[in-house]
C-alpha cells in the first residue's frame, strides 16, 4: 500500500477511504482507498472479478458502500445520490455502451450539457432552438471528431463511435472528474489508436480513473496504476513500481492459466500482449453479459 | 364479538385466499414464463363458471359440471394463446394491455350472447351442502366452503410437485429464469406456452367453478377477481407461486377481516351509521393501501427478483 | 413526435370542428354532443400520452384523475345548486358553478392527488407500476363507492351546467367550443413541452434512466413532474366531462376508464400528438356504428381492437402517416 494519506489535499479530486462492500458473504470490496490526482490518469487493473465494477460502481453512486468515504475534490459525496454526484463534477462512462438510443448524436450531447447547467426545469422553449446550448454541444463534437455524424441516430453509429459519444458526453458535463470504465472495451485496432489519443487528451481537462483491459493502452496512458485483486488494493504506483512488483505478477500468474503471457505482459508490451488482450476481451465480454443479468 | 364469530369470519377469509390463489396462480406463471400481461384471465374464470352451472344445470351433476369447467377454460386459454397471444409474447406490455383489454370485451360480450343477460345459479352437490360442527370452540361451519378451503390446499402441493418434480416443471423454471435458454436446451416452446396457459386457465376456471355455487355467475364477475389477483401476484411478486399463495391468503384475510372488525373498530368511538360507513369505506381500500404500503418497501414485491 | 406531428394534428382538429359545424348546420344535436365527447376523452388520453407515450410512464390508473376532476366539478357544482355551503366552520367555503374556479380548483386537487400517486407509485418500475397505479385507481374507486356523501355508488347529478362567461353552457355547439379549445391548449401544451429541455430529459429518462442521472438530471423528478402535468391534464378533462353529462359516478374512476383512455391513445398512435384524439374519435365512431348494428357491439370492438393491435403497430396514425409518405 503506497497510499495512506489522509490530509485534505487541493490536488486530490477523488479521494476514496477504506471502502468496503459485501454480497452475501463475498467481501467484494476491502477496505479499498485510493486517490485521483490532478492532472493525472490513474489507472484500476486486476483480473476479472477482482472487483473493479463494484468500486467503480460506488463511486460513481450506483452502489452503496457498507462502510468508507468518497470525497470529491474535499466534499464527502459518500451519501449522494448518482444524480447528485454527477451535479458536483464527476462524469463517467460505462463499460456496457450508454447512450439515449431513440436520439441523434446531437441531442445526446445537448442533453448532458444541459445536465451540467441545471436547466432541465424549463417548459416552453424549443430546445431545438436555443443556441447557446446547440453551440456548446456542437464545440464538444468537434472535440472527438464527431461533429459530421451529429444527426445520426445513437443507435445506428458503429460501436467504436457510440463509445466516442460517451466520451464526448462525459466532456460536456466539463466535470472535475472522468471515471471511465472500459472506454476501449470492443473498440477496433484501427478505432482504438484515435481512442487513445482521445483518452490522454482528457486528462488535461480533469484527472481520469481509468479502468481498462487493453493493457497497451493502461501503459500508454497511466502516470500511476492500482492493482485490485479479490477486492483488495495489492499495490499502487508508477507503471513501473507495478511491473517489478512481485505481488504483482504472482497475482497475475496465479489468476491466469496462461501465466507466461501474463508475466511477459507486464513486463513488456510486445507481441505477446496480444493474447493477453484476447483472454481479457473474452473474459470482459463474459462480465459484460454478468453486468447485463444483474441490472 | 365471539371467538366462533371471529374465527368463522377467519375461515371464509382462508376461503377467499384460496380461491384467490387459483386465479393468481396462473396470472403468475403467465407472466413468469412468457412475460405476458393477461387482463382476460377474469375471464376464463367467468367461462369455468359459466360452463359449470350450465353443465351442472343440463345433467344435474356438479361434478360433471366441475370437470366441463377445467375442460372449457383450458380449450379457451388454449385456443387464446395460439390465435392472439403467442403473437404478443415479444411486444411490449401496452400491446398485451391493448388485446387482452379487448379480449375481455369479446369474452363478456360473447358470453352475454350464448347465456342472456341472467345470472345463473349452481347448486352445492348434496355430499358438500349444509354445514360441518367443528368441535374447537364449537364452530358451525359450512361444509362446501371448507372442502374450497382443502381443494386449494390441494391444488397448491400439486402445483408445487408438479413444478419441483416433473420435466414440465423443469422447463417451466428454466423459462423463468432464461426464456432463451430453453430454447437452446430444444424445448418445444409453443407447445410449453399453450400447455402453462392453458393449465393457468384451468385454474382459473376452477376457482370460478368452485364459487360458482357461492355467488350468482354473471357476465363481468371476472373483473374484480382479475384485479385481486393482481394485487395478489404484485404483493407475492410476480413470477413466484410461493408468493402467490402467500399473496393470496394474506389479501383474502386482509379484506374479509377489514370488512369484518373495521366497522366494529370505529364504532369506539364514533355513533353506528358513521362507524359502519368509515368502516366499510376504509375496509374496501385496506388491500390497495396494504398493496402499496408493501411495493413500497418491497418494489418487486414480497418474493420477487429485483428488477 | 415525428416531424410531420403538428400537421397531422392539424388536420384532424380541423376535421373534429368541421363535424360540429356541419351538425350545427343540419341540426344533428347528438352528433354535436359526440364531438364533444371526442374532444373530451381525446384530453384525457393527451395527458396520459404525456406519461405513458414521452416518460414511458404506463399509468393503469389515469381514471383516478379522470374522476377526481370530475368529482370535484360535480361537488362544487352540486353545493351550489343547492344552495349548502360545502364547509362552514372555521371559513365558510360555498360552490360554485363557475368554470373558471371549478377548472382551477380541479387542477390543484389532481396535482395533488398526481404527485402523491406519482411519488410512491415511481419507487416501482415496469409491471410493477401498472399495478400500483391500478392499486391506487381502485383504492379511490371503492372510496366513492362506499362514501354516502356525495351519492356514493349511485352517483351525483348536476342539473345544470356549470357556466363560463359570455356563453351558454347549455347550447351544444358553445360547449362544445369550450371542450374543442381545451383540447387544442391541451395538445399545444403538449408539444411545446415534448419539444422544450424538459421533453428532452423526460425522453431520454424513458430510454436511459441511468444514464440522464448521470448527467446530473434526477429521473425521477422529470418522471413525477411529467406525471403530475399528465394528471391535472386528464383531470380537467374529467372536469368537463361531470358538466357533459350533468352526471358524475364511480364508474368513471373504475378500471374501465383507465382501459379506455389507454385504448385511445395506443389505438391512436403512442406517443405521437394527434394519436390520442385519432383514438378517441375511432372509438366513438366504432361504437356508434357497431352499437347501431348488432346489441353485441362490444364483441365486435374487442375483435376490431384485437386487429388492430395485430395488424397496426404504432396505432392508426402510422397507417396514414405510411400511406402519406408513400404517395
Amino acid at each position: 500500500m503506497v497510499e495512506a494519506n489522509d490530509s485534505a489535499d487541493d490536488d486530490v479530486l477523488i479521494d476514496v477511504r477504506s471502502l468496503c462492500k459485501r454480497f452475501g458473504t463475498v467481501v467484494a470490496c476491502e477496505d479499498v482507498s485510493l486517490q485521483l490526482r490532478r492532472g493525472e490518469i490513474h489507472a484500476l487493473i486486476g483480473p476479472n472479478g477482482a472487483g473493479k465494477s463494484t468500486l467503480i460502481r460506488q463511486i460513481s453512486g450506483q452502489l452503496r458502500q457498507d462502510s468508507g468515504q468518497i470525497l470529491l475534490a474535499g466534499k464527502d459525496v459518500s451519501k449522494l445520490s448518482m444524480t447528485e454526484r454527477a451535479r458536483a463534477g464527476l462524469a463517467q462512462s460505462f463499460q456496457v455502451s450508454m447512450v439515449i438510443p431513440e436520439f441523434d448524436v446531437l441531442q445526446n450531447v445537448m442533453l448532458a450539457v444541459q445536465g451540467k447547467s441545471g436547466s432541465t426545469f424549463r417548459f416552453f422553449a424549443k430546445v431545438s432552438q436555443q443556441e447557446p446550448l446547440l453551440d456548446k454541444a456542437r464545440d464538444f463534437l468537434a472535440q472527438v471528431d464527431l461533429l459530421d455524424r451529429s444527426s445520426i441516430m445513437a443507435a445506428e453509429l458503429s460501436h467504436g463511435e457510440r463509445r466516442k459519444l460517451e466520451l464526448c458526453m462525459a466532456l460536456a458535463m466539463e466535470p472535475k472528474a472522468f471515471i471511465l470504465d472500459e472506454p476501449m472495451a470492443g473498440v477496433g485496432a484501427a478505432e482504438s489508436r484515435a481512442m487513445t489519443r482521445l483518452l490522454a487528451s482528457l486528462k488535461l481537462k480533469a484527472p481520469v480513473l481509468l479502468v481498462e483491459h487493453d493493457m497497451d493502452a493502461v501503459f500508454a496512458l497511466a502516470d500511476r496504476l492500482s492493482v485490485l485483486v479479490y477486492g483488495r488494493i495489492i499495490a499502487s504506483g508508477t507503471v513501473a513500481q507495478i511491473r517489478q512488483n512481485p505481488d504483482v505478477r504472482e497475482a497475475y500468474m496465479g489468476d491466469l492459466e496462461d501465466g507466461d503471457a501474463c508475466a511477459s505482459g507486464l513486463e513488456d508490451s510486445d507481441a505477446s500482449m496480444s493474447d493477453q488482450r484476447d483472454i481479457d476481451a473474452s473474459m470482459s465480454d463474459s462480465n459484460d453479459s454478468d453486468d447485463e443479468t444483474r441490472a | 364479538m365471539s371467538a366462533s364469530l371471529f374465527i368463522e369470519q377467519l375461515l371464509n377469509g382462508l376461503q377467499f385466499g384460496v380461491m384467490l390463489f387459483l386465479m393468481s396462480a396462473g396470472l403468475t406463471l403467465v407472466f413468469g414464463v412468457m412475460g405476458l400481461i393477461n387482463l382476460a384471465h377474469g375471464s376464463l374464470y367467468m367461462v369455468g363458471a359459466f360452463v359449470a352451472a350450465a353443465v351442472a344445470g343440463w345433467s344435474g351433476s356438479f361434478w360433471l359440471g366441475l370437470a366441463a369447467s377445467l375442460a372449457a377454460a383450458a380449450l379457451a386459454g388454449a385456443l387464446v394463446e395460439m390465435v392472439v397471444l403467442r403473437r404478443l409474447y415479444r411486444r411490449d406490455h401496452l400491446d398485451q394491455v391493448l388485446a387482452t383489454f379487448a379480449l375481455i370485451l369479446m369474452f363478456s360480450e360473447g358470453t352475454r350472447w350464448l347465456f342472456g343477460a341472467f345470472p345463473l345459479y349452481l347448486d352445492v352437490p348434496d355430499v358438500l351442502a349444509g354445514s360441518v360442527h367443528l368441535p374447537v370452540l364449537d364452530i358451525v361451519y359450512s361444509r362446501y366452503r371448507l372442502a374450497i378451503i382443502l381443494c386449494g390446499f390441494v391444488v397448491a402441493a400439486g402445483l408445487y410437485l408438479l413444478i419441483a418434480r416433473t420435466r414440465l416443471g423443469i422447463r417451466i423454471r428454466a423459462g423463468q429464469s432464461d426464456r432463451q435458454m430453453i430454447g437452446a436446451l430444444g424445448v418445444d416452446i409453443s407447445t410449453l406456452y399453450t400447455l402453462v396457459f392453458a393449465l393457468g386457465a384451468a385454474l382459473a376456471g376452477l376457482a370460478g367453478a368452485l364459487v360458482g355455487a357461492i355467488q350468482s355467475v354473471e357476465v363481468g364477475m371476472g373483473e374484480p377477481v382479475l384485479i385481486l389477483a393482481f394485487v395478489v401476484i404484485v404483493i407475492g411478486g410476480i413470477g413466484s407461486i410461493k408468493g402467490a399463495l402467500i399473496g393470496a391468503i394474506i389479501v383474502g384475510l386482509t379484506d374479509t377481516m377489514g370488512r369484518f372488525m373495521l366497522p366494529v373498530f370505529f364504532r369506539q368511538f364514533m355513533d353506528n351509521a358513521a362507524a359502519s360507513s368509515v368502516g366499510s369505506a376504509l375496509a374496501s381500500m385496506l388491500i390497495y393501501i396494504l398493496m402499496a404500503a408493501i411495493l413500497i418497501i418491497r418494489p418487486s414485491g414480497l418474493f420477487g427478483k429485483p428488477a | 413526435m415525428n416531424g410531420r406531428d403538428p400537421f397531422i394534428a392539424f388536420i384532424c382538429l380541423l376535421l373534429l370542428a368541421s363535424v360540429a359545424l356541419l351538425a350545427l348546420w343540419l341540426d344533428e344535436p347528438y352528433i354535436i354532443t359526440l364531438a364533444t365527447k371526442v374532444s373530451i376523452l381525446a384530453m384525457a388520453g393527451v395527458g396520459l400520452n404525456l406519461a405513458l407515450g414521452h416518460g414511458g410512464l404506463v399509468s393503469f390508473g389515469h381514471a383516478a384523475f379522470f374522476g377526481i376532476g370530475g368529482y370535484v366539478a360535480g361537488i362544487l357544482a352540486s353545493h351550489a345548486l343547492n344552495y349548502e355551503p360545502i364547509m362552514q366552520s372555521p371559513w365558510l367555503i360555498e360552490g360554485t358553478t363557475r368554470m373558471l374556479i371549478i377548472w382551477p380548483i380541479a387542477a390543484l386537487v389532481c396535482a395533488a392527488f398526481a404527485w402523491l400517486i406519482g411519488a410512491l407509485s415511481l419507487r416501482t418500475s415496469g409491471v410493477y407500476f401498472i399495478m400500483i397505479t391500478l392499486a391506487f385507481a381502485q383504492m379511490i374507486y371503492y372510496f366513492a363507492i362506499s362514501w354516502p356523501g356525495y351519492g356514493g355508488e349511485d352517483g351525483l347529478s348536476v342539473y345544470l351546467r356549470s357556466t363560463f362567461p359570455g356563453m351558454n353552457t347549455m347550447n351544444g355547439i358553445h360547449f362544445f367550443a369550450i371542450c374543442f379549445v381545451w383540447l387544442m391548449l391541451a395538445m399545444g401544451l403538449c408539444s411545446r413541452l415534448v419539444q422544450s429541455r424538459f421533453g428532452l430529459a423526460l425522453q431520454a429518462a424513458r430510454q436511459n434512466p441511468v444514464r440522464v442521472s448521470t448527467l446530473g438530471i434526477s429521473p425521477y423528478k422529470v418522471q413525477l413532474t411529467a406525471f403530475v402535468m399528465s394528471g391535472v391534464i386528464t383531470g380537467i378533462a374529467g372536469a368537463l366531462y361531470t358538466d357533459l353529462n350533468r352526471f358524475v359516478s364511480p364508474s368513471v374512476l373504475g378500471w374501465h376508464t383507465s382501459g379506455e383512455i389507454m385504448v385511445f391513445v395506443i389505438l391512436g398512435g403512442v406517443a405521437r400528438l394527434a394519436g390520442p384524439l385519432i383514438g378517441a374519435a375511432v372509438f366513438i365512431i366504432l361504437e356508434q356504428t357497431l352499437g347501431s348494428w348488432s346489441e353485441n357491439w362490444q364483441f365486435w370492438l374487442g375483435a376490431v381492437l384485437i386487429v388492430m393491435v395485430l395488424h397496426a403497430r404504432g396505432g392508426i396514425i402510422s397507417l396514414l402517416d405510411r400511406r402519406a409518405s408513400r404517395g
